[in-house]
């Protein structure tokens, strides 16, 4: 991390933002009261359905709209200000560039627009150019590029100036899965390099893999936000395999147990064996004796999450 | 966005129509504006709308070239209307002809019928005419020309005379105007009969036309054909809804067909005629004096003939 | 100085070049002047006027398009192309996009007025008449000109989110004040009491695009006439003030869009 940045001081705060479209009758409410912090070193991860307002918050923090209510501010400075667009770089979802540059003049332009000249800039244009794999089609007109050079080259444009917190929207949508994981390692890097990444993303397992932590938000307000495993925790699942002939005896125990010893529980059933699924650790002891005592002998135990997709889809669809 | 661009692309396809109509003499636009010629008998040729427009527009394009030539002559370049100040009596199609009719009336046999433009070498200036005054008029003087001037090279008003009869060929004041300037200004009697033809060829019922070529013909010294033009002319003529000016044209008729008589060497019928031009102009000295000066010839000579020209009672 | 507002500019300027419109009208204008000279006028000789006036009108006429069309669809259609999002994400303000795009548009119609004009003098040249060094002051009237016009579109841009809206409406302004706004003079003097007062007010704001219309200037001789310096300064003065009240309305309109 360059020594000139604040390692105590979140890189991104965002206090009870509002952001609404339209007026009177019409009006509608983008984002109502959403609060963030981002911090050096972090890969933060926003996930929610389409119109949830993923996109609006990302361009109140580029100043790209102005909030109806809260306080944006990046490295301590107020948001959409010049001195805070220069200590983030964006990389917007849909990559629309000026199709009549090359890819060398459009980075060159970026990097005039935030204060790098000469052979500074253009030894950074060239080492990002060979880092996204682009060197080869440097001449070539971006109209004639295809969607996944577009992605590299808008994440090349959005990392130029070296800035402190990088927003990336949607930045693996159209990547084969070589370059998704070319981009996960990238992200890596920045933050082994202490910089923070806020990106949004539908791909939910590269947000497990990849983000210290998540927010999920929809219909403009932030449902839950925290560590993988502090928003999975509710989630967490013990196992237990048993090996039985009598799967309709282990059935019954299960069912019986179900609201006295053990709040909530799951069995999957194979032909001779079944799993047992308790969502607290203290109930799976209480449910394996009873198993075991109708004539199941124990063959394995194990814990794990339910997956991300879970939750999204318990949040997004209600249920 | 996408109505306007059909619209935009419906507007060039339409203009390109016009424009290769105008290339043609042969399409059926020329036939169709043809149609419209009010001498053809009713009922024969339908007078469709498109017809009706495509003719009126080119008569508006013509008058527009010609007014055109006229900003010229006044040292403009502006196409849609003078910003001069001041009204001149001098314009290019006064009357309908390039020159002024009262003084051609002044002047006998001999004289082109013409006043010369005082400012042939130089400009004149005249008064401004506007009374309003504002600063930011007076530094548009600066780089316009809002003064009343006339522009001392004639030939400089040709393209814009050329491309009216161009345009438009049956444009019978463009082809009087572009005669005059062709034939009496700039020594181009042969353009100038060029010209007058082809408007014939648009328009043979025209008696204006027929009149200018007259005129051109006894300016060339070819009195029998001048007095041929002079005669359909007479045969054609149709009084305006101005009557004074309606008088004035016929006069001028009859004046022509005097001087080609007295050519020619009938004096009795150039009396006849010049006879008309007084009853036309009674307050007309120069015609009651150019009368009195061929009865004198007439007494003078032996052997005066009957009018070869239509009898005062039947003319119109 | 201005490196952010260069930076912007230039982006337009290789879209001009890219894009071919430059040569394609410059192929017109040789064109046009070209046929323009050929034509044989009944045999009359010495015919240079309508020529000089031929090569003026279409040089700003040509001119005009270029400017209009270069960025009056800047802002529509970047907005809906999206590629604006990517650059006001960078470290300038909007204001400094804006007058990048300004810089950008008058680098590019004087480009274009300096080839047309070259197009339009070889022509004459070859025809032989001369377009005289003191028409050089109409060039340059006619860019102060293009300077205000290139500003109305710029508002006109930033004001209407499609670009052929922002195009029409830039050229429709232009000549509708350009050719009209000389007659508002004739007829203040027609009027009297208050109609002649607001007809006065009327000429006094509308912006007057006729003082930069140099035709007349290159056709007619005797208006070669070198102009004294206090016109200069206010023709200049006035195509200034004006792009200054274009520029600033573009920038009202701008500044609270989103996108």
């Amino acid at each position: 991390m360059p020594s000139h940045w604040d390692a105590t001081r979140p890189v991104l705060e965002i206090r009870d933002l509002e952001v609404t479209y339209g007026r009177g009758s019409r009006a509608a409410k983008a984002l109502d009261g959403v609060s963030l912090e981002l911090r050096p070193g972090e890969i933060f991860g926003l996930i929610g359905p389409n119109g949830a307002g993923k996109t609006t918050l990302i361009k109140a923090v580029l100043g790209l709209l102005e909030p109806d209510r809260g306080e944006v501010r990046v490295g301590g400075e107020r948001g959409g200000s010049v001195a805070a667009k220069s200590k983030l770089g964006y990389m917007p979802e849909l990559a629309t560039y000026y199709d009549f540059l090359r890819a060398g003049e459009l980075l060159r332009l970026c990097g005039r627009l935030c204060g790098l000249r000469g052979r500074a800039l253009e030894r950074r244009i060239t080492g990002l150019l060979d880092q996204l794999g682009l060197t080869a089609h440097r001449r070539k007109l971006i109209k004639h590029y295809s969607k996944g050079m577009r992605q590299k080259l808008g994440l090349a444009q959005a990392m130029l100036h070296r800035p402190e917190l990088l927003l990336l929207d949607e930045p693996t949508s159209g990547l084969d899965p070589l370059a998704r994981r070319d981009v996960r390692r990238l992200m890596g890097a920045l933050r082994a390099e202490g910089r923070a990444v806020l990106f949004s993303s539908h791909e939910l397992s590269e947000v497990e893999m990849v983000c210290d932590r998540v927010a999920m938000i929809n219909g403009g307000r932030v449902i839950v936000t925290g560590t993988i495993d502090e928003i999975l925790k509710p989630y967490r699942s013990y196992r237990a395999r048993v090996r039985t002939n009598q799967v309709e005896r282990v059935r019954e125990v299960c069912e019986s147990c179900a609201g006295t010893l053990v709040e909530r529980s799951a069995l999957e059933e194979h032909i001779d064996s079944c799993i047992l699924v308790a969502h607290r650790i203290e109930e799976l002891p209480r449910l394996l004796v009873r198993v075991l005592e109708a004539g199941a002998t124990l063959e394995d135990v194990d814990h794990g999450y339910e997956s991300l997709e879970r939750l999204y889809a318990e949040i997004v669809e209600g249920t | 966005m996408k109505r306007l661009w059909a619209l935009r692309v419906t507007m060039a396809i339409a203009g390109a129509v016009f424009l290769c109509a105008q290339m043609s003499a042969e399409l059926t636009v020329r036939r169709c504006r043809r149609a419209c010629e009010a001498d053809l008998p009713a009922g024969q040729q339908p007078r469709t709308f498109l017809s009706l427009f495509i003719g009126k527009l080119e008569a508006l394009v013509g008058d527009v070239l010609l007014l055109k030539a006229d900003n010229y002559f006044h040292g403009q370049t502006s196409l849609l209307g003078r910003t001069r100040v001041g009204e001149c009596g001098h314009s290019l199609g006064h009357g309908g002809h390039g020159h002024d009719h009262e003084h051609a009336c002044h002047h006998g046999p001999g004289h082109d019928g013409e006043h010369h433009h005082a400012a042939d070498a130089e400009h004149v200036e005249h008064e401004p005419g506007l009374s309003y005054d504002h600063f930011l008029y007076r530094q548009y003087t600066k780089i316009a020309s809002t003064a009343h001037v006339h522009l001392g090279q004639h030939e400089e008003i040709v393209p814009w005379l050329y491309a009216g009869v161009r345009l438009n060929p049956g444009n019978e004041r463009a082809a009087v105007v572009t005669a005059y300037w062709l034939g009496q200004q700039l020594d181009r009697p042969e353009a100038a009969e060029r010209v007058l033809r082809a408007a014939l060829a648009e328009r043979p019922t025209s008696w204006r036309l027929h009149a200018e070529l007259g005129w051109l013909h006894y300016r060339l010294g070819r009195y029998g054909p001048a007095l041929r033009q002079c005669a359909r002319a007479l045969g054609l003529f149709e009084p305006g809804e101005d009557e004074e000016q309606a008088g004035l044209d016929l006069a001028e008729l009859w004046r022509l067909a005097s001087a080609c008589q007295e050519a020619l060497g009938d004096l009795e019928r150039a009396v006849a005629c010049a006879a008309e031009v007084v009853r036309l102009l009674p307050d007309l000295s120069a015609a009651r004096s150019r009368l009195e000066q061929l009865r004198a010839r007439l007494d003078a000579s032996a052997g005066a003939d009957g009018g070869a020209c239509a009898p005062p009672g039947n003319s119109r | 100085m201005l490196a952010s507002e260069r930076a912007v500019g230039w982006t337009m300027v290789i879209e001009l070049v890219r894009r071919k419109d430059l040569y394609v009208l410059a192929l017109l204008v040789l064109v046009l002047v070209g046929a323009a000279a050929a034509i044989d006028f009944f045999g009359v000789e010495g015919v240079e006027v309508y020529l000089r006036e031929m090569a003026a009108t279409l040089t700003l006429l040509f001119t005009v398009i270029i400017a209009v069309a270069v960025v009056a669809r800047q802002i529509p259609r970047e907005t809906e192309r999206k590629t604006l999002v990517p650059i006001l994400a960078k470290p300038l303000t909007r204001w400094q996009f804006l007058f990048g795009k300004f810089l950008g548009a008058v680098v590019c119609f004087t480009a274009a007025l300096v080839v047309f004009w070259a197009c339009s003098a070889l022509i004459a040249a070859l025809k032989g008449v001369g377009l005289t060094w003191l028409a050089m002051q109409a060039a340059v009237l006619q860019w102060l000109g293009l300077v205000m016009l290139t500003a109305m579109a710029l508002l006109f841009s930033a004001l209407v989110s499609e670009t052929p809206v922002s195009v029409t409406l830039s050229l429709l302004a232009y000549f509708l004040l350009k050719g009209f706004t000389a007659h508002i003079h004739i007829l203040a003097s027609g009027a009297a009491g208050v109609g002649a007062w607001l007809m006065g007010l009327l000429y006094t704001v509308v912006p007057h695009f006729e003082f930069y219309d140099t035709s007349q200037m290159m056709a007619f001789a005797p208006l070669q006439r070198p102009l004294a310096v206090l016109d200069w300064l206010f023709f200049g003065s006035y195509a200034l003030g004006y792009t200054a009240v274009f520029l600033a309305g573009a920038w009202l309109a701008f500044r609270r869009k989103r996108f």
